[in-house]
């Protein structure tokens, strides 16, 4: 197992970058972190002659917060960064509980969570969040700019609707909406730390027990992360009692399409999405 | 391929060495610098073995480029101990506790636990397993290691 | 026992190599660099079974860099094993010669001036397979007109083992209660975190170093030079540190064969680590074993009767496969005395992944589906299940006849203690739902004594200098791996000799220095039957010192002399004491000079056909389920066992720490997926060894017995404690949920079936 040829670019500007990108098209791919990149290089999961390295790009880091434009997280940040960044901790707990829960502390320091959204595995931890947040991804090409929401992003397992010559600059969250409630829940067989092999995202937002908004993401259950429409439309509107959440459970069970693979049977992880699902809305229940 | 010179200060000292794009930086560190603390355990980021501190974070080196590690700064664990020799807490901790048996994973190890005390003064056992959940050990069962960290956390001082 | 002086034994000493290993400074085998060095690489068989019509390896020896590539035809056809007194057993050659037989299986080596060429070189072998029908587990290879693996054995069975004691159709006959249950067990990996390595250099006179990451550097010694054609003598082994074994290093593998031949063919040193993808997918795992067991009581709990038959899923060759299915039907008979007791096993050839020993060597097969049958019979006699144990216990001079006499044994102590630490009767008078306790035991032997390797030597030797400057030097081929048996042998000496641990140094690990011979680790043999050679030499260079203080001194001859604190002293007169390097001086010049040295040995004697000694225990598992997913938390581990003396109670809870770490696994999360022979999950993030995260808190106490064997008292410790914790867990899980796991490992889907009625 070793790692294959390649030549390694490191930009300092984002014309750089793209002025790369379009010179060496799909044989060039574009690191970050590197953590799942490297890898799937070495198993041949995966190949390129060119590496292009982002961190040299000034312009693509850091992480920002204000109350109106919301989070701005570089595409270059790491997870460590954005996960210990204190308006994400205070404004946007469900993303912060799934940072803490990627990979181990090493990665963390590494990886970025432009790199796991781009890597688009339908585990990827931090995608159910970010969508629940409405988190849109800045797209840029040598021929404009774009913004695509993060649901839009996922094309299949390892897909996205990245052009060859494109980059991901940042990834923006508008502020929470006012008296949003989330919880993100994994589920792995060993420690938090192990890859999910069912996890999800609850926003809610309650009038009394009565559900003002839902949404309801569901990752690692169907080729990409998904929306769970059905199950949201048995909640929207509905009071948030006892029976109401068994309902949703099922139909949340019902709604997703995982398949069996070796970690699993479809089966059981449907049964997962139930029993996350219920103990997620009976946890948002209780919060005042 | 390419070809790179990569300028790069390891535990103190500074290196210039010739790299291939694809070198991995724990193979800079162990073949070409012969520092062979920094152990492959698995050569895919699972096993922590080949953890080291890349700009003062602890990152696993055979996940990293060394071109990644171009103009910056490594610490090994062979610079955890400071130069005349005198352990770190966290290594004499780990000898006291009997931390080590077969002392494949204990570099990495070692490392991690250094850098968690850093980020936590006082560190829960809770806290340290979730911090040490990036390397594996098959023969301690953890429990001494994790001893040895708390030994160590107290030993460091409030 | 306990000397009026400070004893070293039962101290809590840390290890001396541990300064090494914490600064980095420990070297083990892919560390160790030598000018000239070449990067090897094995080619590796995709089919799981296939004739080999021809291989070019004409590309990968014009690509620039690669210096030497071989294949099953450039080497001599010697077939190894570490069953040198079954030649029949002896059934793998280095590389393959006509025949592939399991995917992974060796076809060629090549050796270039780095890795990166080696692995690009080894892509340009063309290997021309023509595929053949394989078979994948016990039943498909036992069935009529299966192919064959090896054509020597049409009807893939390799060997079969029998045991028979008693009247059994009697036993079952006379019982009240008989039952009869299935289990399996999974393959597993030892996941041991440094990779095999080598380093081989021919010397010019045509003798070969190997530097090798193994556990027994003197059967690589000896089937190296077999393999190579060679004389014993002519092959140097030396093991550098090594990074944990767990079985998994105890046999001469190919790249070990293949880096010496290189280094011959190119008069240059030759390495080859493997990675882990290879080790996952193609090393050496567990013996998945089928157990059919059928077992009778009188209503009272007594046992009447047992039988046992076990099928060993072995892989496309032996390894250490027969030694695990003699142990199986041992294990069987162990902890209860049972009146009657058959056994049969059969080891049965698939195209899978050769299996090995690993870590308890059948124990935890055996002891899985002893201790979950006895506890099941438990249920429904409706009698406690440490009460069903108590009554059934072995006790001290019972006899497995002609097979083991158990002399110490403080298993029932085990019982009681476990029953007490556990909170045993209080959680169980008031069960709680999803939660429950689990109880399972253990006896595990201290070395065998059964010659497989046929060695002429000693089973162990060691051989101690001392000298006038208050030193000793011990020299033992005797393998530390980890587990620390290096800082034993030394307490051992230095207690003997009444010096420091400071005061001794050890020189292990190479078989041009140490005297033949030291079998290696594996049995849990190295503190009893090393530390016994140990302590011969001790007395043979202190029957010595004690001449020259008798004389000094003038002694009545019914003065008892000691050694302690650095001297030398008649017990009942201390303060007339010499120092031990004076005393040293004083035998050198009455000798004319010459160093004072001795040798000491030990092989097994008349101590049955198994072990001299055994270990015993008793494991309770505190399981939390939840009913909703599934999934099993292990709320809490208590432990109580007999090792006979603790001679180093801080070594004897690493042991323990960490076999519940690998039988964490073993019951829970750890599994080798194959299909059709192919490993699906070869990496350690979807082969899932357990993280600091995952253990559960732990208790543990020994119960202090003394045996006789051993060195001090002292039994193993190391491997029985990898036993009980699948079964335990597995019994917790019954409690809690109602599930009852035959087949390891234990999963959350069937639990979660179960209590959906299904």
């Amino acid at each position: 197992m070793r790692l294959p040829p390649f030549d390694y670019h490191a930009p300092h500007t984002l014309e750089e970058l793209l002025t790369l990108l379009a010179q060496h098209g799909p044989a060039a791919r574009v690191m970050g972190g590197g953590t799942d990149l490297l890898r799937a290089l070495k198993t041949g999961k995966v190949c390129c002659e060119h590496l292009i390295g982002v961190k040299g790009v000034q312009e693509l880091g850091g992480v920002e917060f204000d109350e109106i434009q919301g989070l701005r997280v570089g595409a270059h940040a790491v997870l460590a960064d954005v996960e210990r960044h204190p308006a994400v901790r205070a404004r946007y707990p469900a993303l912060a509980a799934a940072l803490d829960t990627l990979a181990t502390v090493q990665v963390r320091h590494k990886a970025t969570v432009a790199g796991n959204l781009c890597n688009a595995s339908p585990c990827a931890d931090t995608a159910t969040p970010l969508m629940a947040h409405g988190a849109r991804l800045e797209l840029v090409r040598p021929s404009g700019q774009r913004e695509v929401r993060v649901e839009e992003f996922f094309r299949g397992p390892g897909r996205t609707l990245l052009e060859a010559d494109e980059v991901v600059t940042c990834i923006r969250v508008p502020p929470p909406r006012a008296r949003l409630r989330t919880h993100f829940s994994k589920f792995s067989p060993r420690s938090r730390v192990d890859i999910a092999m069912v996890n999800l995202t609850v926003a809610m937002v309650l009038d009394g027990d009565l559900v003002e908004h839902v949404e309801l993401f569901l990752g690692t259950v169907a080729p990409t992360p998904m929306r769970a429409l059905r199950t949201e439309a048995v909640l929207r509107g509905q009071r948030l009692d006892a029976e109401r959440i068994r309902a949703a459970a099922a139909a949340a069970q019902a709604e997703c399409r995982p398949i069996t693979d070796m970690r699993a049977t479809k089966e059981y992880k449907a049964r997962l999405v139930h029993a996350m699902t219920q103990r997620a809305l009976e946890s948002l229940a209780v919060v005042r | 391929m390419r070809r790179a010179l990569v300028h790069l200060t390891v535990n103190g000292d500074r290196y210039c060495v010739a790299v291939r794009s694809n070198t991995l930086l724990v193979e800079l560190l162990r073949d070409h610098l012969r520092l062979t603390g920094t152990k492959v355990g698995c050569g895919t980021g699972d096993c922590g073995a080949c953890t080291v501190f890349l700009n003062g974070r602890t990152v696993n080196s055979c996940l990293t480029l060394a071109v990644e590690a171009d103009g910056g700064e490594i610490t090994t664990i062979e610079g955890i101990a400071s130069p005349a020799g005198e352990l770190h807490p966290v290594q004499a901790a780990f000898i006291e506790h009997g931390a080590t048996q077969c002392g494949f994973c204990t570099p990495g190890m070692v490392v991690s636990a250094v850098q968690l005390l850093r980020d936590e003064h006082r560190p829960s056992e809770e806290c340290i397993r979730h911090a040490i959940a990036g390397n594996l050990c098959r023969c301690t069962g953890y429990t001494k290691i994790v001893e040895a960290i708390e030994a160590a956390a107290e030993r460091s001082g409030p | 026992m306990k000397p009026g002086r400070e004893t070293l034994i039962g101290q809590r000493i840390p290890r001396p190599d541990a300064r090494d290993k914490v600064t980095g400074a420990a070297l083990y085998t892919d560390d160790l660099h030598l000018p000239g060095m070449l990067h090897g690489a094995m080619l590796r068989s995709p089919l799981a079974h296939a004739r080999i019509r021809g291989i070019d390896v004409s590309r990968a020896l014009a690509l620039p860099g690669v210096k030497c590539v071989i294949t099953g035809q450039d080497v001599p056809a010697v077939r190894y094993g570490n069953w040198r007194l079954v030649p029949e057993l002896q059934d793998e050659t280095a590389l393959a010669r006509e025949t592939v037989r399991f995917i992974g299986d060796e076809v060629a080596a090549l050796a270039a001036v780095d890795r990166d060429t080696a692995l690009e070189a080894l892509d340009l072998i063309r290997v021309d397979y023509e595929e053949l029908p394989g078979v994948f587990s016990v039943d498909e290879a036992l069935a009529a007109g299966a192919p064959a693996v090896h054509a020597e054995h049409p009807d893939n069975i390799s060997l079969t083992r029998e045991i028979d004691y008693g009247d059994l159709e009697r036993a079952f006959a006379e019982a009240d209660y008989v039952r009869e249950d299935t289990f399996t067990t999974h393959a597993v990996s030892h996941a041991y975190l440094e990779p095999c390595s080598v380093l081989a250099r021919a010397e010019p006179d045509g003798r070969l170093t190997v530097w090798t990451s193994t556990q027994t550097p003197y059967y690589i010694q000896c089937l190296l030079a077999r393999t190579l054609g060679l004389r014993e003598n002519e092959v140097r082994v030396i093991k550098p540190c090594v990074g944990g074994g767990f079985g998994g290093k105890m046999e001469l593998r190919p790249w070990e064969f293949a880096a010496a031949w290189m280094a011959r063919a190119t008069r240059r040193p030759v390495k080859i680590t493997l990675d882990r993808q290879e080790e996952l997918a193609a090393g050496r795992r567990r013996h998945p074993v089928r157990i059919r067991t059928k077992i009778g009581f009188r209503r009272d709990g007594t046992l009447t009767g047992k039988s046992v038959t076990a099928h060993l899923d072995g892989g496309a060759y032996n390894g250490m496969g027969p030694t695990a299915t003699f142990l199986i039907g041992n294990f069987g008979a162990m902890l209860y005395r049972f009146p009657a007791y058959r056994y049969r096993g059969i080891y049965v050839y698939t195209n899978n992944t050769p299996a090995g020993a690993m870590r308890g060597f059948g124990a935890p097969q055996a002891l899985f589906a002893g201790e979950m049958q006895m506890n099941l019979a438990a249920r429904e006699l409706g009698i406690d299940p440490i009460e069903l144990r108590l009554k059934n216990a072995m006790r001290p001079g019972d006899e497995i006849p002609g097979v083991a006499t158990i002399s110490s044994c403080g298993f029932r102590e085990c019982l009681e203690e476990v029953r007490r630490l556990s909170d045993w009767d209080r959680r169980r008078a008031a069960p709680q739902p999803g939660q429950g306790l689990g109880l399972a035991c253990y006896s595990f032997i201290s070395g065998g004594v059964f010659n497989w390797f046929d060695t002429r030597y000693p089973f162990s030797s060691a051989e101690v200098k001392v000298f006038d400057d208050g030193t000793a030097q011990l020299t033992t081929l005797a393998a530390d791996i980890g587990q620390g048996s290096d800082l034993i042998l030394v307490q051992i000496l230095a207690e003997e000799l009444g010096l420091r641990v400071a005061d001794v140094r050890l020189l292990t690990g190479d078989t041009a220095a140490c005297p033949q011979s030291d079998l290696g680790t594996w049995g849990s043999r190295v503190t009893l039957m090393a530390g016994n050679a140990v302590r011969e030499a001790a007395r043979e260079i202190k029957h010595k010192l004690y001449e020259m203080v008798s004389l000094r001194l003038d002694l009545n001859v019914i003065h008892e002399l000691e050694c302690g604190d650095g001297h030398i002293y008649p017990k009942s007169r201390p303060s007339k004491r010499i120092p031990f390097g004076e005393v040293v001086a004083m035998a050198q010049r009455a000798n004319r000079g010459r160093p004072l040295k001795a040798t000491g040995y030990y092989t097994p004697r008349d101590c049955g056909l198994v072990s001299p000694a055994f270990s015993f225990g008793a494991q309770v598992a505190d399981v939390r389920v939840d009913l909703a997913t599934g999934h099993v938390r292990v709320q809490g581990m208590t432990t109580v066992h007999d090792c006979g003396t603790e001679i180093n109670p801080m070594a004897v809870e690493g042991q323990l720490e960490g076999s519940i770490q690998m039988s964490l696994g073993y019951a829970l999360s750890e599994e080798l997926i194959t299909e059709r022979g192919r490993t699906l999950n070869a990496s350690l993030l979807d082969y899932k060894v357990p993280v600091a995260e995952d253990m559960p808190p732990s208790r543990s106490r020994t119960v202090e017995t003394y045996e006789p064997a051993g060195p001090f008292g002292a039994k193993e410790a190391g491997e029985g404690l990898a036993c009980p914790t699948a079964p335990a867990i597995a019994h917790a899980v019954l409690e809690a949920t109602g599930y009852c796991c035959k087949d390891l490992p234990i999963r959350p889907e069937k639990i979660l079936e179960h209590l959906a009625g299904g």
